[in-house]
């Protein structure tokens, strides 16, 4: 899927004298044939982007990561794998390499979401690529049922009428959760595992392939700035760092009680230990609060129930996409004009087979 | 008896106020708007970050908060009131925002105005506490800051109860007046043990019901509208060296506490 630009040196002669043993990977900007068609002709993206925003928001900015990337890999002289996923799944829960998992996944999520989406042939499309005024902002919504560039494959259609209701309301909570977004993020159509993953864990032992996932359920999910859709094995850090402060407080117990034993044999001080101690102490105690929740419990309630999911689509919500074109009123308007470009192919090949389950169990 | 009943009318009329928001005027705003501002923004891109921008968000503000407790509160003081609303963020951002960027846009400048100002003695006193003991070290430090933001920002010079400075990093909307509201941790990635401390420093001052009593006293605009139309979507960082050059630094002096 990226393209891999990979310089194994000559190895032999000038290994043991250099002890030159480097074998860089760089990652290149991906090919997406639609936009390098588009930098050749110098054509618009129909029905969504001038050929300008294409180029800032596609060759300029997606350049500008790929570059920081591989900076930042040489710099901290990382041996990258060749899959860009393997190399997020590597970075996201080390606080050491988070530039670097930034920048792997803002590539990895502009990579996706135009994946997601195809140029509009609708020669009317093209004019409602405009600027638009603040009067926008006072349109009333759409009532209408249904809408242009609609889903047709009846089990997709089926599959998100029984987790929304019905191809509208999905449209309907997929733009408005893309309008909710103030900063930087993304709107994601999911499949969601129908059981967790600690669940499967236990039952079938270590097998974590994606065969293993029943996904029974669609949802909609936003992600902000880098964040990245399958959360389920970064989370759980808050709850070990807590932990690891419980285990620090518990050895310096342990020191402290081991000096005191031995101190008859002379005057050790424990002070310093027992210093540190007591603002441990103190700092842990302070989370046991009964008005106000603990991070941990924040933590727990804002898991997806560490299940796996599985993304098909995403929506660039982020400003930059729209105020070359649309202007800083023209959100809404950008928003329609992506629904209708929206490759349903593209999501019907993402989707994983059905699972229909007979009954709920959790 | 007539009159009597006007009158009434009146005090009907005179209390039942509504306030609309509106885009405030600038110093030089005419000029800015013709010319841009010399070393930072051609017209179209001064139209973009402040005129339609603070349009935009005034206009919503008006919209979220008409026919509510909010319809006669000022832009700052909807933002203290939402601030802890989880239900009130809309708002919240609106307010934060409108304040945030008009903050911003008053100490701006031309170019050959801005560069006659200077921080005042009394500012790189209070800065040479923070280790900032020039205005290179001082321009160093804000550009590397503001710079840092995996999506929008802002970037505040704010001053404590005890009158000590410190540089404040708040994502997104986040706001320089209220703890809670800073919002100046990512959690996307990897969560570090100082992120986790500061977490709980958090919880544990609201807890204690704890004020805040920080002031910003410098702004940076660190958002996609600041700088997308002049510099484009990948410009930030030339974008905020610009802003730097124009600072109108007697704006921000007289924002400093004096005796």
């Amino acid at each position: 899927m990226y393209r891999l630009t990979s310089i194994s040196k000559n190895r032999g002669v000038f290994n043991s004298i250099l002890n030159y043993q480097r074998r860089s990977i760089s990652y290149t900007l991906p090919a997406i044939p639609a936009l390098d068609n588009l930098k050749i002709s110098k054509g618009e993206y129909k029905g969504l982007l001038s050929n300008k925003a294409v180029n800032e928001l596609w060759f300029e900015r997606g350049g500008k990561i790929v570059e920081d990337l591989n900076k930042l890999l040489e710099r901290k002289s990382i041996t990258a794998p060749a899959d860009l996923n393997e190399l997020i799944t590597l970075t996201f829960n080390k606080p050491d390499l988070q530039d670097i998992y930034t920048q792997a996944s803002s590539l990895h999520n502009l990579q996706f979401a135009f994946e997601s989406i195809r140029p509009n042939e609708d020669p009317e499309a093209q004019a409602s690529v405009k600027v638009c005024d603040v009067d926008d902002l006072l349109k009333a919504p759409s009532i209408a049922e249904s809408f242009p560039n609609e889903p047709t494959d009846p089990e997709l259609i089926d599959w998100i009428t029984s987790s929304f209701g019905s191809i509208s309301e999905f449209r309907t909570l997929l733009l408005n959760s893309a309008n909710s977004i103030k900063g930087d993020g993304m709107v994601w159509l999911v499949a969601q595992a129908a059981y967790s993953e600690s669940t499967l864990k236990r039952n079938y032992l270590g097998s974590n392939n994606q065969q293993e996932f029943k996904y029974s359920n669609l949802a909609v999910m936003n992600t902000y700035n880098a964040g990245i859709v399958d959360d389920s094995l970064r989370s759980g850090q808050i709850t070990k760092l807590k932990q690891q402060k419980e285990a620090k407080i518990a050895s310096l117990r342990k020191k402290i009680e081991e000096k005191k034993s031995s101190a008859a044999d002379g005057a050790v001080s424990t002070l310093e230990e027992e210093g540190m101690l007591s603002t441990l102490e103190s700092d842990a105690a302070n989370q046991n609060d009964f008005t106000l929740g603990t991070l941990e419990e924040a933590e727990a309630a804002t898991l997806f129930s560490d299940r796996k999911l599985l993304p098909l689509l995403a929506i660039d919500a982020s400003m930059r996409n729209y105020l070359i074109d649309y202007g800083i009123f023209g959100k809404q308007q950008y928003l329609e004009n992506l629904w209708n470009c929206i490759d349903w192919d593209v999501v019907l090949q993402r989707a994983p087979t059905r699972f229909k389950k007979s009954f709920e169990m959790d | 008896m007539f009159r009597r009943q006007a009158n009434i009318a009146r005090k009907v009329f005179l209390s039942a106020k509504r306030s609309i928001h509106e885009v405030p005027s600038l110093k030089n705003e005419d000029i800015f708007s013709k010319n841009g501002i010399e070393g930072l923004y051609s017209p179209k891109g001064f139209k973009l970050a402040w005129s339609d921008y603070q349009k935009y968000l005034t206009t919503n503000l008006t919209l979220q908060t008409n026919g509510t407790e909010n319809e006669l509160r000022s832009a700052y003081q909807i933002l203290l009131h939402t601030a802890k609303q989880t239900t009130e963020q809309h708002t919240f951002h609106f307010a934060s925002q409108a304040h945030n960027n008009h903050l911003f846009f008053q100490q701006l400048d031309d170019k050959s105005r801005a560069s006659n100002t200077r921080p005042s003695r009394f500012l790189m006193e209070r800065l040479a506490d923070q280790d900032i003991t020039s205005m290179e070290a001082l321009r160093d430090r804000l550009l590397t800051e503001s710079d840092s933001f995996t999506g929008q920002g802002w970037l505040f010079l704010v001053e404590l109860p005890d009158k000590s400075l410190k540089f404040l990093r708040c994502e997104n909307d986040g706001t320089p007046y209220y703890y809670g509201k800073n919002q100046s941790l990512d959690l996307n990635g990897g969560i570090d043990e100082a992120s986790y401390d500061k977490l709980n420093e958090l919880n544990q001052k609201a807890a204690n019901r704890e004020k805040d009593f920080t002031l910003p006293i410098l702004a940076i605009n660190a958002w996609s509208p600041a700088y997308i139309e002049d510099y484009g979507v990948t410009g930030r960082s030339k974008y905020l060296e610009n802003v730097w050059s124009c600072i109108n630094w007697d704006v921000v002096n007289k924002r400093l506490f004096q005796l």
